[in-house]
């Protein structure tokens, strides 16, 4: 079982950083000014949205 | 229209403004070391520590219309009086921290005040060492600075270096007087009867011995001969106003008349310097930047100055009054 | 020992820019997010906001106080040490500083007064407005030195006749070709830098457990903000990176480590180089395959311009290029790694409990400060040999001042600036010890004094302020 979840967590790191590493090529322009520009405005609508949607364990007192 | 000419009053009103405002702040940090009672001293401290900011800006103002609109005279200057003038950077930057710093530690706050007092002796004393050395005379040739570093340790420079550090402490004095409360209000009476009669006699040695070995002043004296007398004389009509002054005058008299000996003496200096920028023998209109760039300058000062002395003036009718006890966390 | 006043001005001025520049960029970042926290604590009045707020004033207020008192120096440095080129360059950048001084510094300071010592004098959207014109002029400041510097850069506008400048329109001057992308640059450097410092004083304290109801708001705030801040920072600078290549070649060509006029075919991306400029080639370079290509040319076979583009003459010193940029280049990854990893544990309700995060916000605190001023160091080592890009050779811009004046003169700016530095960091190390609410409120001196000479109260950790 812990094996199960060591496994999905290891999945949803590699998937995380592989996402990660992607937007960061597609913000610095790698694959054209278009998708630098979509690249970086769905990375900050995203980050905005999570970050309120999740607002953090035990923000709000 | 003579861009170089209303260049030069700005920059003179930015000089002015400077010696009024951090003069006093300089003032009272030279009274620090006069000081012995640590809660006097932080009570001095807070009555200039909300405006000094603001103040100190007005030499950068300074500076920095020189470097615009007399870049010739800037490149001149600033080589001709490099080690006063980095002299005083230091010092200035170990007044300005002082603020800061000594409000985090009681354990160590005197050796921050006397970081502070230093710092402000010393920054006095080397913008008066500038103002001497420029009397004294720059040596130029091909507009171009020819002299040697050591050049402002001459009798002059020392004596007007003195005297403005003096003069300062009439300007802090004035304030305190103005500012502070009652055991504080006493010291400053009593700093003023020793610093108005030494900072007359001082500044009328320098005048003397400038008009003695600089030529250049004494020309001057001849082309403005109704002026410059006139200037003197209201120095001196001040001065005996602030000597013989008693405790019964409303507390901004000392002030105010210290604030009118300064104006009256950079007058007068600006007179014996006009028309040039680098006494005696750089003109304004020789080392200025072409119109463009004074026309930038003057566009921005004339817009911008009035709504800075606006917000300003706010800034101290915010902290208007006797400085609070407690200091300004009450 | 003769050593060339010229490398003496230059060092001079180096060590103090470079000490200068780490100030403002603190305070322009510290001063937004004092402007928003205290937005913050008007609209939701939880005290935390004002904790917040009193916390980072005081280690702001003496960041500002070194800022300003290390900026008056450069002011006049122009002339001290490069007076031939204050001389020439005064017409340009002498008008847009007088601006600055008069629309910005002005501005800060008059309301500086009333943000650190008017909060009981003056109501509070007096205090709001107040702390809004400070980040105001620090921003106002930011556009004008940053229109300057670019001047200096990418120098338009001008006609230079006899060796004199004349300036012949102001805009181009002002909004110069580089201008436009050098400022969104560093205003965004700025923010991350006080993000970033914002977030590790929070990680710090969740991993010891104390001021946790501060630290949970600090680092949500420092992260949200970091995280999107640092995916703006990379467009802008891959953008900037392409205008740069446009006006600078030469500059950027010193800061991928190639030689060749042309690359090989696919180019690597060199993490770690040993130039050897005299002979013009590296003696050693590790790169990864391929990436050079991908990330310099945007194709998978796309060649890159070595330093061989520019004549001998011309040329930056590649070293110190190369490696200003990889640092602050390899921070951003990080940065943006980070980021990321917030928003992951953001999701999976794991930001405030995963000590290997919270210890990499506590390591990256001061990361802004040192990619700011690597990237400074790109920008002006870059430029040499020219001190007006195109016009005026910094060898030819220093001041009839000897060698002695000035190495005297240096070596009395790092001893002061030592100490500036070093009561920096005691006082702002302790103000962190101490944790929030029990920072000591501003000018408290009059009040705190009559306590002050009794031994037990002197310094003592838990001081509590009684009235």
């Amino acid at each position: 079982m812990s094996r199960s979840k060591d496994l999905s967590q290891f999945a949803g790191l590699a998937g995380t950083a592989l996402l990660g590493a992607l937007f960061f090529f597609l913000i610095l322009g790698v694959f054209g000014l278009q998708f630098a520009i979509g690249g970086l405005l769905v990375f900050v609508v995203g980050a905005v949205l999570i970050s309120q949607a999740f607002p953090a364990e035990g923000a709000e007192p | 229209m003579d861009l170089p000419l209303f260049s030069a009053s700005f920059l003179a009103l930015a000089l002015t403004l400077y010696a009024m405002l951090d003069g006093f702040d300089l003032g009272v940090g030279i009274l620090l070391l006069c000081q012995p009672a640590a809660a006097s001293r932080d009570h001095m401290m807070d009555s200039i520590t909300p405006t000094w900011d603001g103040n100190e800006t007005w030499i950068i103002m300074a500076g920095v219309t020189l470097l615009a609109a007399f870049p010739t005279a800037y490149s001149i200057l600033l080589p001709a009086f490099y080690l006063p003038v980095i002299v005083m950077l230091l010092a200035l930057g170990f007044r300005g921290v002082s603020f800061e710093f000594r409000v985090q530690t009681s354990r160590h706050r005197r050796k921050w005040d006397v970081a502070f007092a230093i710092g402000s002796l010393v920054a006095a004393f080397m913008q008066g060492l500038i103002a001497g050395g420029l009397i004294q005379g720059v040596k130029v040739r091909d507009l171009r600075f020819t002299g040697s570093v050591l050049d402002s340790l001459h009798p002059l420079p020392m004596i007007s270096g003195i005297t403005l550090a003096v003069g300062y402490t009439v300007l802090g004095g004035g304030w305190l007087r103005l500012k502070s409360n009652l055991l504080l209000q006493e010291f400053a009476r009593r700093s003023l009867r020793v610093s108005v009669p030494v900072f007359a006699v001082l500044f009328g040695i320098a005048c003397l011995y400038s008009a003695q070995i600089q030529p250049g002043v004494r020309s001057q004296w001849t082309l403005h001969p109704i002026a410059l007398p006139c200037l003197l004389g209201l120095f001196a009509i001040a001065v005996g106003a602030l000597a013989v002054l008693t405790e019964r005058v409303r507390p901004a008299i000392p002030f105010v008349l210290g604030l009118f000996l300064f104006v009256v003496g950079i007058s007068g200096m600006a007179l014996i310097v006009f028309p040039n920028i680098v006494p005696f023998s750089v003109s304004l209109w020789d080392a200025a930047s072409s119109s463009a760039s004074q026309e930038f300058v003057l566009i921005g000062a004339t817009i911008v100055t009035p709504v800075v002395l606006g917000y300003s003036a706010f800034a101290y009718w915010v902290f208007r009054g006797r400085t609070p006890e407690k200091g300004w966390e009450e | 020992m003769k050593v060339d006043p010229s490398t003496l001005a230059r060092i001079q001025f180096a060590f103090t820019v470079s000490f200068h520049i780490i100030f403002p960029t603190m305070s322009i970042g510290l001063a937004s997010f004092l402007a928003v926290t205290e937005a913050l604590w008007l609209k939701t009045k939880q005290s935390v906001y004002l904790e917040i707020y009193k916390f980072w004033l005081s280690i702001f207020a003496m960041g500002f106080g070194i800022g300003v008192v290390t900026g008056i120096v450069l002011s006049f440095e122009f002339g001290l040490g490069f007076a031939r080129f204050a001389e020439m360059a005064g017409p340009a950048i002498g008008p847009m500083i007088a601006l600055e001084v008069l629309t910005a510094f002005f501005l800060e300071a008059g309301f500086l007064g009333i943000m650190l010592y008017g909060l009981h004098r003056v109501g509070p959207n007096l205090h709001f407005f107040a702390t809004c014109m400070v980040a105001v002029g620090t921003l106002l400041s930011a556009s004008w030195i940053l229109s300057a510097n670019s001047w200096m850069q990418t120098p338009a506008g001008v006609a230079i006749h006899d060796g004199h400048l004349t300036v012949v329109s102001w805009r181009d001057v002002v909004v110069n070709p580089s201008w436009p992308y050098r400022l969104p640059h560093m205003v965004t450097a700025a923010y991350l830098t006080a993000s970033f410092m914002v977030a590790g004083v929070g990680a710090w304290y969740l991993l010891r457990g104390k001021h946790l109801h501060f630290a949970r708001r600090t680092v949500a705030l420092g992260t949200a903000f970091a995280t999107v801040l640092i995916a703006g920072q990379v467009f802008i600078g891959d953008i900037l990176y392409g205008a740069m290549v446009k006006y600078q070649p030469s500059k950027m060509q010193a800061a991928e480590g190639f030689w060749e006029k042309e690359s090989q075919s696919p180019a690597p991306y060199y993490w770690l180089i040993i130039p050897d400029q005299k002979n013009q080639r590296n003696r050693f370079a590790v790169g990864t395959p391929y990436l050079g290509s991908i990330w310099l040319t945007h194709s998978l076979h796309g060649r890159v311009e070595g330093l061989k583009n520019t004549p001998r003459d011309r040329q930056p010193r590649m070293g110190m290029v190369f490696y200003a940029f990889r640092i602050m280049y390899c921070l951003a990854i990080l940065m943006f790694a980070l980021g990321v990893a917030s928003l992951w544990l953001r999701l999976r309700g794991r930001l405030f409990a995963s000590r290997w995060f919270l210890w990499m916000l506590v390591l990256m605190t001061p990361s802004g400060i040192i990619a700011t001023l690597a990237g400074w160091y790109v920008a002006e080592t870059g430029r040499q040999p020219w001190v007006i890009y195109g016009i005026l050779r910094t060898v030819d811009a220093v001041s009839p001042v000897p060698a002695h004046a000035l190495l005297s003169t240096l070596i009395g700016f790092v001893c002061v600036y030592s100490v500036f530095m070093s009561a920096f960091l005691i006082f702002t190390l302790r103000i962190i010890r101490r944790g929030p609410a029990e920072a000591p409120p501003h000018a408290e001196a009059s009040g705190s004094l009559k306590n002050a000479f009794r031994p037990h109260v002197l310094d003592s950790p838990a001081r509590v302020v009684s009235r």
